[in-house]
């Protein structure tokens, strides 16, 4: 091997190591920290190996309520990524299996409404909520986390749905499917894992959101993140509720991601790139 | 069978959407909601032209779209490129701890780092300790502060300008590549003259998306310095809220907000154009 080539193989290795390092210690530092004893939590040179202790675990719940939030977050990334889906996918179906009016505007205005700024939106249904009372419930957010998602589904559903040959559809109305049983015995099950794929996006947005949650709820139906938030305060810092409910948040959406690495690129670009 | 999407969206983004550029022709002082009289463009003249904050917000909005996109896309796109090399083994393993930041809830990313901005106890002050830096208030000194919000955002994004730039570099055609080699190129002419020039159409694509990231930045701001220092770090969508949810001035925030609207919908004309060309298609 010529002397170059080996040298530069290794300045790519070092660089890349070292990338993943810096992309890694943070969260490896998080679940460090939810595990290690107060005593040794502010030392300077950092700990490192140590006896773990669970205890901020369960004072985070017992003190915090972390449970209500996490469960919040639960029903609240599951009620909108199962309604985005439902209703995604019969609009994905009929914009591209049927030659709809204007169906070429119709998903473009759509994929717009997913770019929106959050803010514009959630100053009128701020106004909106408080008159309706929604402020602060479930559905408020879920509705609120729609706008997001709704959009989102409709547009990576219709990049699944075009994937799949039009004769499929022709050989089933043949035989007799309503077009509607088309969509849901044939189309849908070709498409679970493009289905999954888009699910999986929307809890992440649900489940990552702030913005909405932070300015629509406040106690009864927030979610992870309006805590986590308030942990770091001016005056105090509650650092050991925040370890324990940071690595209570960020671990289900990791292991969710993991499972569809493949789709990540895909759906973080709006369906613009196959990753 | 399109109607219950577009009826739900009317109701909860367009519907609001008409009834906020109602509200910015009006002054609405949301403690007074009864005064409600129209003042047709005032509130985006006051805006543009009289709000010191504003300015700011914009300003820093712009420095850290201008920043962070510069950075993170030359790491993103030099990871890339190391990666693809064929002498590299573990490349699905350098892929995976990679994406990892990309899911990480922002919010919990914030906090994450503000610990390690602690002037005393982080771990940023400790190495830095090493080659006899003095202590730095990272978050609480002006002359930081928004670098060090730059500095998350880098951490969260780079990694996932990496994985799309990744994804094009692997997918490029193999023909002109190897046609090249044969004619006797050398890597910087590969890169400069064959690889950049097919990658170009999913750079463009990934800076918008990323633009409009920044432009909608709220979480880890919030969390990091709530704008302060001063105004120092205010950016446009925290100040959009706090004028409209802290106190209270819906007409103005209405007109804030539509002020970022209209940046963000050039923005996403143009991605749409750009991702909807049959160039673009035959390219992924």
């Amino acid at each position: 091997m010529q002397p170059v080539r080996y040298i530069n193989r290794t300045i790519a290795y070092i660089i890349l190591i070292g990338a993943s390092v810096i992309a890694l210690f943070p969260i490896y530092w998080l679940f460090l920290s939810a595990l290690k004893p107060a005593k040794e939590m502010w030392t300077i040179p950092p700990a490192f190996i140590f006896k773990p202790d669970f205890s901020y675990f369960s004072s985070v719940i017992r003190e915090k309520g972390i449970l209500k939030y996490l469960a919040n977050s639960l029903i609240i990334s599951s009620g909108s990524t199962c309604i985005s889906l439902f209703l995604g996918s019969l609009a994905a179906y009929a914009l591209t299996r049927y030659p709809v009016k204007g169906g070429k505007h119709i998903s473009f205005w759509i994929i717009s409404l997913r770019m929106m700024p959050p803010i514009v939106v959630i100053l009128p249904l701020y106004v909106f909520f408080t008159r309706l009372r929604l402020i602060d419930t479930h559905i408020g957010l879920i509705l609120a986390h729609l706008t997001l998602n709704l959009p989102f589904a409709v547009w990576m559903l219709m990049g699944f749905f075009k994937e799949i040959p039009r004769e499929i559809d022709e050989a089933a109305l043949i035989d007799g499917c309503s077009s509607i049983g088309v969509l849901f015995r044939m189309i849908l099950p070709l498409v679970s894992g493009g289905l999954a794929a888009t699910g999986v996006f929307c809890i992440l947005w649900s489940w990552n959101d702030f913005i909405f949650a932070f300015s629509l709820t406040s106690t009864d139906a927030a979610t992870l993140p309006v805590p986590i938030s308030g942990f770091l305060g001016d005056y105090v810092w509650e650092w050991s509720a925040f370890y324990a409910s940071g690595t209570i948040a960020a671990v289900p959406i990791m292991l969710l991601a993991l499972v569809t690495q493949k789709y990540l690129v895909r759906g973080m670009t709006f369906g613009a790139l196959r990753g | 069978m399109i109607l219950p999407a577009v009826i739900v969206l009317f109701f909860i983004v367009i519907y609001p959407m008409i009834f906020s550029f109602w509200v910015s022709l009006h002054k609405w002082y949301l403690g007074k909601p009864q005064f409600f009289p129209f003042v047709g463009l005032r509130n985006y003249y006051t805006v543009i032209f009289e709000d010191p904050v504003f300015k700011i917000s914009l300003i820093n909005t712009l420095i850290l779209v201008s920043v962070c996109l510069s950075v993170e896309f030359g790491l993103g796109i030099l990871l890339a490129l190391l990666l693809n090399r064929d002498d590299i083994k573990g490349k699905r393993i350098f892929r995976s701890c990679l994406i990892t930041p990309v899911v990480l809830t922002p919010v919990v990313a914030g906090v994450l780092w503000k610990f390690q901005f602690h002037p005393s106890y982080g771990i940023i002050n400790y190495l830095l300790s090493f080659v006899g830096v003095k202590k730095i208030e990272w978050l609480a000194d002006p002359r930081f502060a928004l670098f060090s919000i730059m500095i998350v955002d880098m951490w969260q994004w780079t990694p996932f300008m990496f994985l799309v730039l990744y994804a094009g570099v692997i997918s490029l055609p193999k023909e002109p590549l190897e046609a090249a080699k044969v004619d006797g190129a050398s890597s910087w002419q590969l890169l400069r003259y064959i690889v950049m020039p097919l990658l170009v159409p999913i750079i463009v694509v990934v800076l918008l998306i990323r633009t409009m990231d920044i432009i909608k930045l709220f979480d880890i701001v919030y969390v990091l310095t709530r704008g302060g220092p001063g105004d120092t770090t205010e950016v446009l969508t925290l100040y959009n809220f706090r004028v409209g949810l802290n106190y209270f001035y819906m007409g103005k925030a209405a007109a804030i907000s539509w002020i970022i609207a209209a940046m963000v919908i050039l923005l996403a004309q143009l991605y749409l154009r750009i991702s909807g060309t049959e160039f673009y298609k035959r390219r992924t």
